[in-house]
This record gives C-alpha cells, structure tokens and sequence, in this order.
C-alpha cells in the first residue's frame, strides 16, 4: 500500500530537519512563553472547507456557498 | 485519519519552509483543549480549531511574538490542520503585518463589504459563529478564513502588486468594493511576504478584552495602537468611530443590524 503523504502543500515533507532552524514548538507548559499563559482572545471553530465544502486550491472569485448541513 | 501531535509538528516544519516568518511564531499543539487550557479550557468552545495569540509592543524585539494553539484531536484531517495554519498564521498573524493604520484601512474595507455578492456569505457565517465580538474582531475572521485559500502555487512573482492595487482600491481610496478575489490576492500578498521574510509583525494588539475597551471608546488599542489625539466621535458605549461604515463609490453603507443593537443602549 502507497504510503499517503504527509504535505499538503506541494514541499517535501521529508526533507532532513537539520538543515534549517525549527519551528519553536512549546512542548512543555513551563516553558511557555509566560506572557502568553491564557486562552486566545477569540478562536477558530470552523474552516472554508467545513462550513462551505471548498476545495484546496478552489478560487473564490465567485463567492461560496454554505454547506447545507443535516437535510 | 486522525491527525496526531507528531503530524502536526512536521506539518508545521513544512508550512514554515515554505512560510519562514512563520518562525517568529510559537507553536502549542496538544490533544484537546483540556490539554492546551487545563481548567480554563471552559473559556473556549470544545470544537475550537485553533487560536493566536499575539504578545504585546513590549516584546516587539523577542524571538517570538506569538503563539498559535491547536487542539489535533478537533482535526479531521492534515488538510485541516494545514487550513488551521493559513487561517492563524496568513490570517491572523498576517493582519498583524499591516501596521496599525493600514490594518483600520483593511478591516474597514471588510467591513464596508460586508454586502458584496462574493463575500456575503462568509459575512453571515461569521456573523453567526461570533455574535457576542466586535465587527472588527469579525473582519478580521473573515480575512482569515479567506486566508485558508492562499496555496503556495497561488504565491506568483507579481502577488504583491496584485495584492497592493487590491488593497489600494478597495480599503485605500474606497474607489470599489472589496471582492473575496481582492482579499484572496491581499492574503497572497502577506503569504508572499512571510515566505521572503518581507514581511513582520507591525500592529501589537495587547491583552484584554477587546470589546470592553471598543466599548468604552478606544478603538485604536485593538489595532495595536493608542491613538489619543482621535475622540470617539460617538461617544462612549459606541464602537470604534474610526470604522463607520464608509461610502463606497457614493453610496452609503449601512450599519449592520448587530451594530445598531450593541450602539442602541447599554449592554
């Protein structure tokens, strides 16, 4: 079985991780940046793909339109 | 298929190759909000997908000037998770690129918009999904949800003059109204810039809540901003006299049903 790709972006995602700096990942809530130690002021709760079944790449050029959602 | 801590740490190690000003963020992914919030998780829906939080003017100069959390068990996929990244990082933390001026001139010419064919329907979705934020926090959504359509692909040599005269046209000089094409080349353009590293935070939201302090007739702090030479036209318990909703091509836009009722009467 083909092994699924990870990327979605088109980038080889298997590229060697030592060639180039890291993202900053908090893995650990100590090391959290201290400023920051609280819930975002407001958040994502749904995307272009869920709320209007847009596809990746789709141009909006037309506008979109709601998935109906439980006929 | 389920997408794990370890999926998105090498989503992100992906999306920051190709997005290297991406780096000046922090990343917090846990399971669920429970795991990124402990008992203050109750402050954010369950369902949420992802949050950005900035850091304020005094750590303009730090290695990190924000942080962008995702919960992956609310993920239905990579696809998703990579949406999550467009819409904070390209959206939100894009919005943060435009200095505090040129992002007033942005989120009012989303709000001035709100109408338009091609972004009426984003417009009442958010509308829904955020009833109780300003209309400013609302443009802003609507900017990053239009944001998750930016593909790398789309990030041409000449984006940044398409995304310029867009911007130029349409929340500059007001001559047209803003398309959900117009914001799409807009969040291409940021996309580009933090692709080169052109591009870098310039507006500094502080903490807080937001609508409390729009409320009480200081529009500017939102933006990253103190603006004290500007009154608030309005007076208190009126939200942000700085983005009325402007005249477009001659005809005057109206305020939207939910802004009325916020600037009616007390809360």
């Amino acid at each position: 079985m083909a092994t699924q790709p990870l990327s979605t972006e088109g980038i080889n995602p298997h590229a060697p991780l030592d060639e180039e700096p890291l993202p900053t990942f908090i893995d650990d809530d100590e090391q959290d940046l201290p400023d920051l130690d609280r819930v975002p002021a407001h958040v994502s709760v749904t995307n272009l793909r869920r709320e209007f079944g847009w596809q990746d790449g789709e141009p909006l050029d037309n506008g979109i339109e709601p998935v109906q959602k439980g006929s | 298929m389920a997408v794990t801590v370890e999926d998105a740490r090498r989503l992100t190690v992906e999306f920051c190759r190709i997005y290297p000003g991406a780096r000046r963020l922090a990343f917090k992914f846990r399971r669920s909000t429970v795991e990124l919030y402990g008992e203050r998780a109750a402050a954010v829906p369950k369902g949420m997908q992802g949050g950005y939080l900035s850091r304020s003017r005094e750590h303009a100069q730090a290695a990190l000037v924000g942080r962008v959390d995702v919960p992956v068990d609310n993920m239905q996929d990579h696809l998703d998770f990579v949406l999550t990244l467009r819409h904070e990082v390209l959206g939100h933390y894009g919005a943060n690129t435009f200095n505090p001026a040129e992002k007033r001139d942005l989120l009012a010419g989303i709000i001035a918009a709100r109408q338009e064919p091609t972004l009426l329907a984003l417009w009442q979705r958010v509308d829904a999904l955020y009833a109780s934020q300003s209309e400013l926090v609302r443009a802003e959504e609507v900017f990053a949800l239009v944001c998750e359509s930016v593909t790398p692909p789309q990030i041409s040599s000449n984006v940044v003059e398409l995304g310029d005269a867009a911007f130029r046209e349409t929340c500059l000089s007001g001559a047209r109204l803003l398309r959900a094409a117009d914001l799409a080349a807009i969040g291409a353009m940021v996309a580009h810039g933090l692709r080169t590293n052109a591009r870098e935070q310039k507006s500094f939201p502080p903490h807080g809540e937001v609508l409390e302090r729009l409320e009480a007739g200081d529009p500017g702090d939102e933006l990253g901003q103190t603006p004290p030479h500007v009154p608030n036209l309005l007076g208190p318990g009126v939200l942000g006299s700085l983005y009325a909703p402007r005249s477009v091509r001659g005809v005057a836009v109206a305020p939207h049903d939910d802004e009325r009722r916020r600037t009616a009467g007390p809360r």
